[in-house]
């Protein structure tokens, strides 16, 4: 896991000791031979040295951060703490670039090896579960001779990055608004049926605390069936995950979905795509969740040429698949829109058109294979 | 502690005067590397952040000083000339400590092997080959010992650094 790279500088520096001893030789000059030799012999010692050192410190070096877990808003920046720690007494200045999910944006930092603790910046650009894996350190010789690179693993950071709270910049009520992203035939609350006992799996907000106040016991409200809150019907294929101009299509659907969540508890989702469906009951808090499992289910069934991976190849073939899906993405679309039976099945398995909301899906004759946004109904 | 870089130039540039005068006596070309040192002393307390480039002209200028000096005098400058550019360079930091510590290890690691080598049958048969073709074949002797001593330390370090790169992982 260690690549070293000799700089050109390294050759020039040889180049003009070997000239120095070999002129001396053809002279017949003690001083050119002697001079030439020395510092030929001390260079390619320290060199040595160099080398044999810092690549015991690396392998000594363990990546640390100071929480596992980070949760954020889409869109805004949060800090995290960094230490490299080596069990080897030395404290040599790297280049550290972190090896992270593409949902969060995080620069290079010049950090020291058992230098204490470092802050690090993150930028949260997309709606998801990003994972931090590890980090790639580069470390340069003082005299820019050599260049030594490692990837380095971590337990790993977690970071939920959750969509915006729209409820107050739109300044809407009732549906939430989502009619610009998605077709809304109908929608509204759930009728209230009765009140039961509390079920400890229900968010709170389904708690009714007048009601519970007076009867000394948690009561929760039993509403209709999701019939009454919008059902969506989203689109999963891999145009949902391409990025435009920085931006997803996913995370518009994604952002459609949590806007409802705030008239209901939980909202009913069928993912589609080319031959696949899936229903899902989606609350607030399993919304990057949702993400998540979309994302690795077609980053899976991708070939390696359409995946792009911001590690350096010579590092890739240390990285388990696993984290491999974690930080991987997609560069273009693929042959797998959801086709109009498809949609028909999705429909029939939703068994009713009120309320149902279609999301990131071309209704237009025929699949658009392109990739082109199309008008998001 | 880390000295300023124009202090680390002027300790070694007063070095190099001393060294420069008492040559003098055995070589002109000592003049011209007098003058120099001078110069660039002066010129670096004006402009300390060209220390670098003062350092590498005076490097080069006492390196052709040192071709005009007598026989008799070229170890004693050569290690002296090496040894006042490896402090100038671990004095500016442009060299870890640490590993110039190790690397004396390294040094002796290859003397033992260019004495081991200096006494096999090889040499000899070496030294007669070049005999005849006009080099001087005690130099070719040294330089060809202690390049080969050098390559056999360096493949013994290498080959460290995959074993405990495998090892570790």
């Amino acid at each position: 896991m260690i690549r070293i790279t000799p700089s050109d500088r390294l050759l020039v520096m040889y180049l003009v000791f070997s000239g120095i001893t070999y002129i001396g030789l053809l002279m017949n000059n003690q001083f050119g031979v002697y001079f030439g030799l020395i510092l030929f012999i001390v260079f390619t010692a320290y060199v040595l040295s160099w080398y044999l050192l810092m690549t015991i410190t690396i392998l000594h070096t363990q990546l640390l951060f100071s929480q596992d877990r980070v949760e954020l808003v889409v869109g805004e920046s949060s800090a995290i703490g960094i230490r490299l720690t080596s069990k080897i007494p030395l404290h040599p200045i790297i280049r550290l670039t972190l090896v992270c999910s593409p949902h969060v944006l995080i620069g290079t930092q010049r950090i020291r090896i058992n230098g204490g603790e470092d802050i690090i910046r993150l930028v949260s650009r997309w709606v998801g579960v990003a994972r931090i894996i590890g980090g790639i350190i580069a470390l340069e010789e003082p005299l820019s001779l050599l260049m030594i690179q490692a990837m380095l693993h971590s337990n790993g950071v977690s970071i939920i990055i959750r969509p915006r709270s729209t409820r107050e910049t739109r300044g809407e009520s009732g549906t939430g608004g989502y009619t610009e992203l998605g077709v809304s035939i109908e929608g509204r609350l759930g009728d209230l049926r009765s009140l039961i006992e509390y079920d400890y799996e229900k968010p709170a907000s389904v708690i009714h605390w007048l009601t519970s106040a007076r009867i000394n016991e948690l009561m929760m409200i039993s509403r209709g069936d999701y019939g009454s809150c919008p059902t969506f019907i989203m689109n999963t294929s891999s145009r949902a995950l391409v990025p435009r101009n920085g931006e997803r299509p996913i995370d518009e659907s994604l952002q459609v979905i949590y806007d409802s969540l705030y008239q209901c508890a939980e909202v009913k989702v069928v993912l589609v795509g080319r031959n696949y469906m899936e229903e899902r009951v989606v609350s607030r808090g399993m919304i990057p969740f949702l993400e998540y499992s979309v994302r690795t289910r077609v980053i899976g069934s991708v070939g390696a040429n359409n995946l792009v991976v911001n590690i350096p190849n010579y590092f890739l073939r240390y990285v388990e698949h696993g984290d491999l899906l974690d930080v991987a993405y997609i560069r273009s679309s693929l042959d797998d829109e959801p086709t109009i039976e498809d949609i028909k099945k999705a429909m029939n398995l939703v068994g009713t058109r009120n309320g149902v909301v279609l999301l990131g899906i071309n209704l237009s004759p025929g699949v658009d294979n392109t990739g082109e946004p199309h008008e998001t109904e | 502690m880390r000295l300023s870089n124009y202090v680390s130039y002027i300790m070694i540039s007063i070095a190099w005067l001393l060294l420069e005068l008492f040559i003098a006596q055995y070589s002109d070309a000592a003049f011209l590397g007098l003058l120099i040192n001078v110069a660039s002393t002066v010129t670096v307390s004006y402009r300390p952040a060209y220390h670098k480039y003062l350092f590498i002209v005076n490097t080069a200028v006492l390196t052709y000083v040192g071709f005009t000096i007598p026989n008799s005098l070229t170890l004693a400058y050569s290690i002296i000339l090496a040894t006042s550019v490896v402090i100038y360079l671990l004095l500016t930091e442009m060299l870890e400590a640490s590993a110039i510590a190790l690397s004396l290890f390294l040094i002796y690691l290859s003397y033992v092997i260019e004495r081991l080598l200096s006494k096999t049958p090889i040499i000899n048969l070496l030294s007669s080959l070049v005999k005849d073709s006009g080099l001087n074949t005690s130099l070719f002797i040294i330089v060809f010992t202690w390049y080969f001593s050098l390559f056999i330390a360096s493949v013994i370090i290498v080959l460290l650094i995959i074993i405990l790169d495998k090892k570790i992982l």
